[in-house]
């Protein structure tokens, strides 16, 4: 009878314990998380089953179609006064291209050697100096939903409200890029997607760790944490990223840790002058510091422990160009996506929004966000200091995007035209060479699409060649440097 | 007369001269019709492999169900004829442990050795058709052949380990003349008799082979394991030599064909159409009349750069160029691209089990295991490889069947081939690949 009386009773008292509200408990808690999912957060404004091409809310033409066929490269190419009528023809269609081994990857490096030279003369690599050709026109977002962050406190400025309805919302870069084809779609966005699967198989891993002294959704006084992990991303049966698994964070160039208030499970934090964050890719070159100015971060948990958020604030829009441009080649990834480098580099300069420069007031900050969703994971420091493994040979490739990198700085900042500097296949080079060598008439394409200022002695990747050197003892592979801040580049280089 | 195994029909077959094995009789057989009666000497197993580049689309090539009876997918539907030998094998992981995913290798190597790939290009051990060679091929002329589709010899997913890689023959007429060409005699011959030249071969090595023990005294133990692993050359090659000193066993009812004609062998589709059967007949002649126990054939390379004439872009580049169809819930063109490279897997299991041998084909004597790079090219995604296995490995292993991976390594498929085999091998792959569960539902 007893037991029967406290089982009737204790729902009862259940019900009014939850139902009481709850004092703040002063016992310390700690939440961590890797993320599962992370890319700009563009919003998609169209029906999932539209094509590329279909209107949408976000992109009335739909997506951009550069260099997807002939009338589109024909366009690209017309921009250029300087090229004849055949040359452009040939281009087009080069002369007995069936009699060649490979033709599909004859026409790709003709045409990606065409594209990264438009110059307003012959022989300008145009994705290194992409002021020196003619704005291609990219279309942007004309919707009014945008996913993100009111930077800078004014309701009057981005143009954007967020799907809460809360205004003022600045994403720039959204309307610039957001209708670029490899950025837009849930299903047909290709660089998206395949940042998200190289992330997930292993490229980086990206931990987030929350704690306080109150209640883990309702705390005051809270602190996150985000970085870097050298634990690769665990997957369960499925292929999903598995919960529960134990990450060691990083205190690197990209570690982060943040004020942040709790209310019914929204995180909020403190917005900072600067937020370090990895930044996305899909290549290990592309990897490195995100470097928001005005950064915040937010995310919401859900009722299954998971979480999705923002991270946001300004970014260089230089570094943005040279992160998406240069992850391969500019034509590669250009005439492969139907992306126009170019276009976009005259979109950022468009939409720059922040980080003016004190002498010249010209905007080098552009307004973004990252999309994040995070599963629950144990985050814990590294019992002895850590790193990011990284392989020998992305150093010397990560080396030699540093090099691109600052050659295109130069160039921007000083609209003096920038060679092609050494370790980079920009400009197709050898790649054309090497690829239309049985092709009949490949004379007419070495003549008239030469790349003017590149070495002959170069391998596949664009290096000079080199003496054969003693071997030397190999260095520690490290992603990121305890010690070294990264490079980034500022609006005052 | 008396009629055994060599005997041969020797005649004119359109204006060319041509040797007929006399069909494996039952007389030859014992009471099983699965082992030579007069020597009990099984009829051996081989193993082939078969290389296809950037996958297959999911939902066009996943059955629905798991086990016997699945239905066809629209992917599988050209390998239909065979699926009662075929088992097929959806939803395997590569998993690339502390290494970066390889774009168009991570899989091969993965697929290829059980291990994921520390360097971009290179196998970390001897790719599978090798470990299974260097048990089953003694006794063949050649210890594996290797054969591309489009051209290229680099097109070879046959390694001893590391960067290289054994060259493919790029030609029907190249592979003939390596099989059939100078050297070959055939071993029905009446007259044949043991080359001279690897006579000389063989007793230069064994003039080396006797100085061994004196070689290895007073030498530190670094350099006796370096010698070591010379004389274990040494001794496979022995045994090569040894084996082309004797008669093969042959057992299969074929024809040498005469040459083919030299042929353009590069991506475009019809000139891959025509080369791939002539490729397989030849590959399974060879195997057949035990040339070789391990046969290799790809259609290219990984990102492959087949392309239908007309189609500016072809195969690899419209993995990443064409858009998902956001009906379809698939890339239209590139799930084309996939059905053509298994009817080209299919061309080749018509000409293994074309030939009948004994109490089956030579494909219900073989595995032949056929492995890709991605699973969504597009992303160069690898988890779920599209893997299949032909043949019952001469009734070792179940067929028919549909597993589902669930994420399983793709180590698990090559460890269950070797068990398939009859090998002595426990566990296979390393780092999180590296397992001791074969699928066992599947061996007999």
């Amino acid at each position: 009878m007893g037991m029967q009386k406290f089982f009737l009773v204790s729902p009862l008292a259940v019900v009014m314990i939850v139902a009481l509200p709850q004092p703040a408990s002063a016992a310390p808690w700690t939440r961590g998380y890797v993320v599962s999912t992370y890319g700009f957060a563009f919003h998609y404004g169209a029906k999932p089953s539209a094509a590329p091409t279909d209107p949408g809310a976000d992109c009335p033409k739909g997506s951009a179609q550069h260099f997807s066929d002939e009338v589109h490269m024909r366009k690209a190419l017309e921009q250029q006064p300087w090229r004849s009528k055949l040359e452009i023809e040939n281009i087009l269609r080069p002369p007995e291209i069936d009699k060649a081994r490979l033709p599909t990857y004859v026409r790709f490096y003709i045409w990606g050697r065409a594209v990264s030279y438009r110059g307003w003369k012959k022989g300008i690599e145009t994705y290194i100096n992409p002021f020196a050709a003619p704005d291609p026109g990219q279309p942007q977002v004309t919707g009014k939903i945008s996913d993100g962050f009111n930077l800078d406190g004014n309701v009057q400025t981005g143009g954007f409200a967020n799907r809460d309805g809360e205004r003022g919302i600045d994403n720039a870069l959204y309307r610039a890029w957001g209708c670029d084809a490899p950025f837009r779609g849930p299903a047909t966005a290709t660089l998206d997607l395949r940042q998200n699967v190289q992330m997930q198989e292993g490229l980086y891993t990206v931990v987030i760790r929350v704690s306080g002294n109150k209640d883990p959704m309702n705390d005051d006084n809270a602190t996150v944490e985000i970085g870097y992990s050298p634990d690769k991303i665990v997957k369960d049966a499925q292929g999903n990223v598995a919960p529960d698994y134990s990450y060691r964070i990083v205190k690197s160039e990209q570690y982060t840790k943040l004020n942040a208030k709790i209310k019914n499970g929204v995180v909020d934090t403190e917005q900072v002058g600067q937020l370090h964050v990895p930044r996305t890719g899909w290549f290990p070159r592309q990897m490195g510091d995100a470097n928001f100015r005005q950064g915040r971060f937010s995310m919401k948990i859900a009722a299954d422990g998971t979480v999705s958020g923002f991270v946001g604030g300004y970014r260089d829009w230089r570094d943005l160009y040279i992160e998406n441009t240069f992850a391969q080649t500019g034509a590669e990834q250009g005439i492969r996506d139907y992306e126009d480098a170019v276009a976009m580099y005259y979109a950022l300069q468009r939409n720059a929004d922040g980080l003016p420069d004190p002498k010249t007031g010209q905007k080098f900050g552009i307004s973004m966000a990252y999309r994040i969703s995070a599963v629950p994971a144990r985050v814990i420091d590294p019992a002895k200091p850590a790193s990011v493994r990284r392989l020998d040979e992305d150093n010397r490739r990560q080396k030699a995007f540093e090099n691109l990198r600052v050659t295109v700085l130069k160039a921007l900042s000083t609209k003096i035209i920038q060679p092609v500097p050494p370790g980079t296949g920009e400009g197709q080079f050898p790649a054309m060479e090497r690829t239309i060598a049985d092709l009949p008439s490949k004379d007419f394409f070495l003549k008239t699409l030469d790349a003017p200022g590149r070495l002959e002695d170069v391998d596949s990747s664009g290096n000079p060649l080199e003496k054969p050197q003693p071997a030397q003892k190999s260095q520690p592979e490290r992603q990121v440097n305890n010690n070294n801040r990264a490079i980034v580049a500022t609006s005052q280089q | 007369m008396k009629l055994n195994r060599r005997f041969l029909l020797r005649g004119m077959f359109q204006g060319s001269a041509a040797t007929m094995m006399v069909p494996f009789l039952d007389c030859f057989l014992d009471s099983k019709g699965q082992a030579l009666a007069a020597t009990g000497q099984k009829i051996p197993t081989r193993f082939n492999t078969f290389f296809f580049g950037l996958g297959l689309t999911t939902s066009l090539w996943v059955p629905k169900t798991t086990g016997q009876n699945y239905e066809t997918t629209v992917q599988l539907k050209p390998l239909e004829a065979y699926k009662k030998k075929l088992n097929v094998f959806s939803g395997m992981r590569v998993m690339v442990d502390d290494n970066p995913n390889y774009q168009h290798w991570s899989g091969v190597a993965a697929c290829a050795t059980g291990i994921p790939p520390t360097k971009n290009a290179q196998f970390d051990s001897k790719t599978i058709d090798q470990q299974v060679a260097d048990v089953i091929a003694r006794g063949s002329r050649f210890k594996s052949v290797t054969a591309t589709c489009s051209g290229d010899p680099k097109h070879s997913y046959s390694s001893l380990g590391g960067a290289n890689t054994i060259p493919a023959e790029t030609s029907p007429l190249a592979l003939y003349t390596k099989l059939f060409g100078p050297g070959f005699q055939d071993p029905s011959s009446s007259d044949w008799k043991p080359d001279p030249q690897v006579m000389l071969q063989q007793s230069v090595l064994s003039a080396v082979a006797d100085n061994r023990k004196r070689a290895m005294m007073n030498l530190g133990s670094a350099d006796k394991a370096r010698l070591d692993q010379y004389f274990t050359s040494v001794r496979e090659t022995e045994l090569q030599l040894a084996a082309e000193l004797q008669r093969p066993e042959v057992v299969a009812k074929v024809a040498i064909p005469t040459a083919p004609e030299e042929m353009i062998a590069n991506y475009a589709l019809p000139n891959v159409q025509k080369i791939t059967p002539l490729m397989a007949r030849l590959g399974a002649i060879a195997l057949a009349t035990d040339q070789t126990r391990v046969f290799n054939l790809s259609i290219a390379e990984p990102g492959s750069n087949m392309y239908v004439p007309g189609d500016p872009l072809g195969y690899h580049v419209t993995t990443h160029m064409e858009a998902i169809d956001p009906v379809l819930g698939y890339q239209p063109r590139v799930s084309e691209y996939n059905i053509y490279t298994m009817e080209l897997f299919a061309m080749l299991l018509k000409e293994l089990d074309g030939i009948q041998e004994g109490d089956g084909t030579l494909l219900d004597h073989s595995l032949v295991f056929a492995f890709s790079d991605q699973s969504f090219a597009k992303t160069h995604a690898v988890d779920g490889i599209p893997m299949l296995v032909a043949g019952s490995a001469s009734g070792r292993m179940k067929t028919g069947f549909h597993i589902a991976g669930a994420s399983n390594p793709v180590s698990r498929v090559g460890l269950t081939l070797q068990k398939g085999l009859g090998m002595a091998v426990d566990s296979w792959g390393a780092g999180s690949m590296e397992t001791r569960s074969a699928y066992t539902e599947l061996l007999a």
